[in-house]
C-alpha cells in the first residue's frame, strides 16, 4: 500500500463516521457557491488562469446540453416530416436526410423579389479609420507614419501577391487572416464550416471592401458547393451570399448567415 | 505531307470494300442468303435490303446487332471499333423500328399552377388527352392535355394523394393516398371509395384490359399495394375486395400486372412475389412464386408488356374508333398478340426487371404460369445507388433504369446487356419516361430539370449526342435539358400518342412540355 494513503487504510480499519456521507452531499452542493464566490473576489493572474479554467468547463457543459437537445429535436423533426408531401418512392427511407436538401421553394422566390440585399443585420455600427488601423512607424529613423496596419481580422485572396514590403501602405497581419467561416442556413437550422471566397461588401467604408476586411455586418461570399444547392437550371450553386453575425476580431472566428 | 495524304486515303471507305452479311431476325430464322455487301453501308441501306427481301412497303426502319452490340454507323466504322474479319460472314440480327418519329420536347408549353402542395404524381390518360396529376393537398386534378387547361378537380382524399393509374380503357382513374384509402373517379363523376389498406398504399395496377370480361361496361379488376404488407385487388364496379393478398413480411414497394395474368409485387423483404389466378376472376388469386436475389428492398419492377397494357386499345397512330366496352377488349386483345408475335411468342415475351436498394437489377425471363424457376437470368450491377425507378421502352427492346446515383443505364431487353450510362444529372433522378416511339427517354431529377435523352439505334435527326465510347464504359450527353421548375421533380410521363411530357414538382406546378 502507498505510504500517502492512511486515511483509507484508517477508514478500512474503523470505518467512517456515521453522517459522512451526509457532510460530503453537503460540501458538494455548497462547492459550486464557494467557487461563485472565489470567481467574484480573485483578480489579476490567477482571476485569468481561473477564468479560462472555467469556461472551457461551461463549454462542455454547454456542448453537452446541445447535444441532448439534439436528440429530442431530431425527434421532433420526424414528426414534422411526416407532414411534407414527399412521393411514396421517397416515404419511409432513413439516410436521405431531408434536411439537407435545400428547397429552393416559394419562400425563397419571394425572398428574392423583395430585394436582394435585405439582409439579417440591416444596420451596423460605422468603423472609423482609427479604430481599423494602427499607424505603423518606418524609414531608418522610424520618424515616417505613412504605413497602416489593419486591426481587424481580414480575408486575403490565397494566390495574393504582397508588394514589395518598402511600398507597402498597408499590412494585413497574417494573425488575422481567415479562410472559413461558420454559415448557418437559415432554414435548415444548420451550421456548416465553409470556405469563403471573397468579401463582397464591408458596409463602412468601399476601401475595407476591397482590402477585405471582415467585421461584423460584411457580406461575404462563400463556397456552398458541398451543400448540394442548385439552380433552377439544374447547375449546382457554387458561390453564395452570407453575412457576418459576430465581431470576428473579438470572437477569433468568423459566424455568418446565408442569404437565400 | 505524302505520308499524311495516305493516311488520310486509307480512312476513307473504299467503294470496293464489303463484307458478307447474314441477316437474321430476332427469333433466329434466316433472311435470304449471305450478301455482299458495302462497308460505307449503314442502318439505312441495310434496312432498305431487309425491306426489299421482306417486299415490305412500309419503309419501316431497323436497327442492327451484331451479337449484342448494336451497329449504329456504318460498317466500316463498326468494323474499326470491333476489328471483325472481313473474311468471314457477319450475322446481324434486325430487329423492326417504330415507323414515326417522335420529336424530343424541347420548351414548356405551358405551367398548370393548381395544386397547392406538391405534386407527387402525373400520368397520361391512355389516349393520351388528359392528364391526371395527384398531390399533397389531397386532391386528384384532370387536365386537358391538348389544350393545356385544368377540367376536374377530385376532392375527397384525406392525406397526400401518393399514386395514381388510369384504367387502360381511359374511363376511370384510380388514386391512393398516404391514409390507406383508393378512391376511383369515373368519368361521369362518380367515386367509388376503397378502404382497407390500414397504411399508405404505393403503387396501383388495373388488369389490362386485353384480360378483362368484356361483358362488363368498364375495366374491373384494381389491384393496389400498400405499406402494411398486403396486395388487394378490388372490383370497382361493386366497390369490393375481392382477394387480399398476403404473404409478404414488410411493406409492399411496386405492383406490375402481366399480359399473362400474373401479379408481381416487390416489397422491402427484398422478395418479388408472383401471384395468379387459375380463372381469371381472382377470387382464388393466390401466391405462384417467390422470386428471391435481391439484396435489400425490392424498389421497382418492369414488365415488358408494360406499355401495350397501359395503353389497352389505343395506338400511337391509330384512332380508337370503337364503343362498346367489346370493341375495346377485342382491340387490347389484337394489340397484345401483335406484341407477343413481335416478341417472340408467349414463352419469351414476358420479361421482368426489378430494381434494388442494393443498387443491383435482376432480369427475369421465362415466367410463365407453372414454371417454377426463381433464378434470375442475369443480376446487373452499375450503379451505386439505389435503383429508383426501372421503364422498358413502349416496343421492350431495351428498358432505362433510373437511380438515386444521378445517373440513368440503358439496357438491352432481351438479353438484359448493358448498353450506356446517361449521366448530367446533378441530383438524384427520380423518375422516367419513355417516348412512344422508344428513341428519346425523358428523366426527372431532384435537380429541378428534366434532360432528354436519345436511346435511337438509328440516330435521331438533328441530334447533337456526343457520345464518348470507351471499350467498357459508354457515356451519353442529354439531347436538351429542360429548366423551369422551381424544385425537385418528383414524377414525369410521356404522352402515349404525342410528344407531349408532362412533369410535376415540389413547387406545386406542372409543366407540360412540347416539342
Amino acid at each position: 500500500m502507498p505510504q500517502h494513503e492512511h486515511i483509507e487504510q484508517h477508514r478500512k480499519r474503523h470505518g467512517e463516521r456515521l453522517d459522512a456521507p451526509e457532510r460530503r452531499r453537503k460540501k458538494e452542493a455548497r462547492s459550486v457557491h464557494e467557487r461563485a464566490k472565489f470567481a467574484k473576489k480573485v483578480h489579476g493572474l490567477r482571476a485569468k488562469l481561473f477564468n479560462k479554467k472555467r469556461f472551457k468547463e461551461k463549454a462542455i457543459l454547454r456542448k453537452t446540453i446541445a447535444a441532448h437537445e439534439e436528440k429530442e429535436a431530431r425527434a421532433r423533426n420526424n414528426t414534422s416530416d411526416d407532414k411534407a408531401a414527399v412521393p411514396a418512392f421517397l416515404l419511409d427511407r432513413e439516410g436521405t436526410s431531408r434536411a439537407k436538401i435545400l428547397s429552393n421553394s416559394i419562400k425563397q422566390k419571394r425572398a428574392e423579389k423583395a430585394g436582394k440585399w435585405s439582409v439579417p443585420i440591416p444596420k451596423v455600427r460605422a468603423v472609423a479609420d482609427d479604430e481599423m488601423f494602427r499607424v505603423q512607424a518606418s524609414g531608418k529613423r522610424k520618424k515616417k507614419a505613412w504605413k497602416r496596419v489593419v486591426t481587424k481580422i481580414t480575408f486575403v485572396d490565397p494566390n495574393f501577391t504582397r508588394k514589395p514590403p518598402k511600398y507597402e501602405r498597408f499590412i494585413r497581419p497574417s494573425g488575422l487572416r481567415m479562410k472559413k467561416a461558420h454559415v448557418t442556413h437559415p432554414e435548415l437550422k444548420a451550421t456548416f464550416c465553409l470556405d469563403i471566397l471573397g468579401v463582397k461588401k464591408n458596409p463602412s467604408s468601399a476601401m475595407y471592401t476591397s482590402l477585405g476586411v471582415i467585421t461584423k455586418g460584411t457580406v461575404i461570399e462563400v463556397n456552398v458547393s458541398e451543400l448540394g444547392l442548385v439552380t433552377t437550371t439544374g447547375r449546382v450553386v457554387w458561390g453564395k451570399y452570407a453575412q457576418v453575425t459576430n465581431d470576428p476580431e473579438l470572437d477569433g472566428c468568423i459566424n455568418a448567415v446565408l442569404l437565400v | 505531307m505524302a505520308s499524311l495524304d495516305e493516311a488520310q486515303t486509307s480512312k476513307r471507305p473504299k467503294l470496293d470494300e464489303s463484307v458478307r452479311v447474314q441477316l437474321k431476325s430476332v427469333e433466329g430464322a434466316e433472311l435470304g442468303p449471305a450478301l455482299e455487301v458495302p462497308l460505307a453501308s449503314g442502318p439505312a441501306e441495310l434496312g432498305s435490303i431487309v425491306s426489299k427481301l421482306k417486299s415490305d412497303t412500309n419503309s419501316t426502319p431497323y436497327a442492327f446487332y451484331a451479337g449484342e452490340v448494336s451497329v449504329p454507323g456504318t460498317l466500316q466504322e463498326f468494323q474499326e471499333q470491333y476489328s471483325f474479319s472481313t473474311e468471314q460472314t457477319l450475322t446481324l440480327t434486325y430487329e423492326p423500328l417504330a415507323v414515326f418519329r417522335v420529336r424530343r420536347v424541347s420548351r414548356c408549353a405551358e405551367t398548370l399552377p393548381g395544386h397547392s402542395d406538391a405534386v407527387l404524381h402525373v400520368q397520361f390518360s391512355p389516349d393520351g388527352k388528359k392528364v391526371a396529376s395527384g398531390g399533397g393537398d389531397a386532391t386528384v386534378r384532370l387536365w386537358d392535355a391538348l389544350a393545356n387547361i385544368p377540367q376536374k378537380t377530385y376532392s375527397g382524399h384525406k392525406h397526400h394523394v401518393l399514386c395514381l393509374s388510369w384504367s387502360p380503357d381511359a374511363r376511370m382513374v384510380a388514386s391512393g393516398d398516404r391514409a390507406g384509402e383508393v378512391r376511383v373517379w369515373r368519368s361521369d363523376g362518380e367515386c367509388r371509395v376503397l378502404k382497407r389498406h390500414s397504411k399508405w398504399i404505393t403503387a396501383l395496377a388495373w388488369l389490362p384490359c386485353h384480360l378483362a370480361d368484356a361483358s362488363q361496361s368498364t375495366c374491373e379488376l384494381l389491384a393496389s399495394a400498400s405499406k402494411d404488407c398486403t396486395c388487394k385487388i378490388w372490383n370497382v364496379r361493386t366497390a369490393q375486395m375481392v382477394t387480399s393478398l398476403s404473404g409478404h413480411s414488410d411493406g409492399v414497394e411496386c405492383l406490375a400486372w402481366s399480359g399473362d395474368g400474373a401479379l408481381y409485387s416487390g416489397s422491402r423483404d427484398r422478395t418479388v412475389k408472383v401471384w395468379r389466378s387459375a380463372d381469371g376472376k381472382w377470387r382464388d388469386g393466390k401466391l405462384a412464386n417467390t422470386l428471391q436475389g435481391h439484396g435489400h428492398r425490392v424498389n421497382a419492377l418492369a414488365l415488358a408488356s408494360a406499355f401495350v397494357c397501359r395503353t389497352g386499345p389505343f395506338e400511337a397512330q391509330k384512332p380508337f374508333k370503337g364503343t362498346t366496352f367489346n370493341d375495346v377488349v377485342s382491340t387490347s386483345k389484337q394489340r397484345y398478340d401483335a406484341f407477343v408475335n413481335a416478341n417472340g411468342g408467349h414463352a419469351t415475351c414476358e420479361r421482368l426487371v426489378s430494381g434494388s436498394d442494393d443498387a443491383t437489377l435482376l432480369f427475369w425471363t421465362s415466367l410463365k404460369a407453372g414454371a417454377a424457376k426463381t433464378k434470375p437470368k442475369a443480376r446487373l450491377t452499375g450503379h451505386q445507388q439505389p435503383v429508383n425507378s426501372i421503364l422498358f421502352s413502349p416496343d421492350a427492346r431495351k428498358f432505362a433504369s433510373a437511380s438515386f446515383d444521378k445517373k440513368i443505364k440503358l439496357w438491352h431487353g432481351r438479353t438484359g446487356a448493358f448498353l450506356a450510362t446517361l449521366a448530367g444529372h446533378v441530383g438524384a433522378v427520380y423518375a422516367l419516361a419513355w417516348a412512344p416511339d422508344s428513341r428519346l427517354v425523358v428523366s426527372a431529377s431532384k435537380d429541378s430539370t428534366l434532360k432528354v435523352w436519345s436511346a435511337a439505334d438509328d440516330g435521331v435527326p438533328g441530334s447533337e449526342a456526343k457520345n464518348v465510347t470507351t471499350k467498357t464504359r459508354k457515356f451519353a450527353a442529354a439531347l436538351g435539358t429542360l429548366p423551369g421548375h422551381l424544385d425537385e421533380v418528383f414524377c414525369v410521363d410521356a404522352s402515349p400518342c404525342g410528344a407531349a411530357v408532362a412533369s410535376g414538382s415540389k413547387d406545386r406546378t406542372i409543366k407540360m412540355w412540347h416539342p
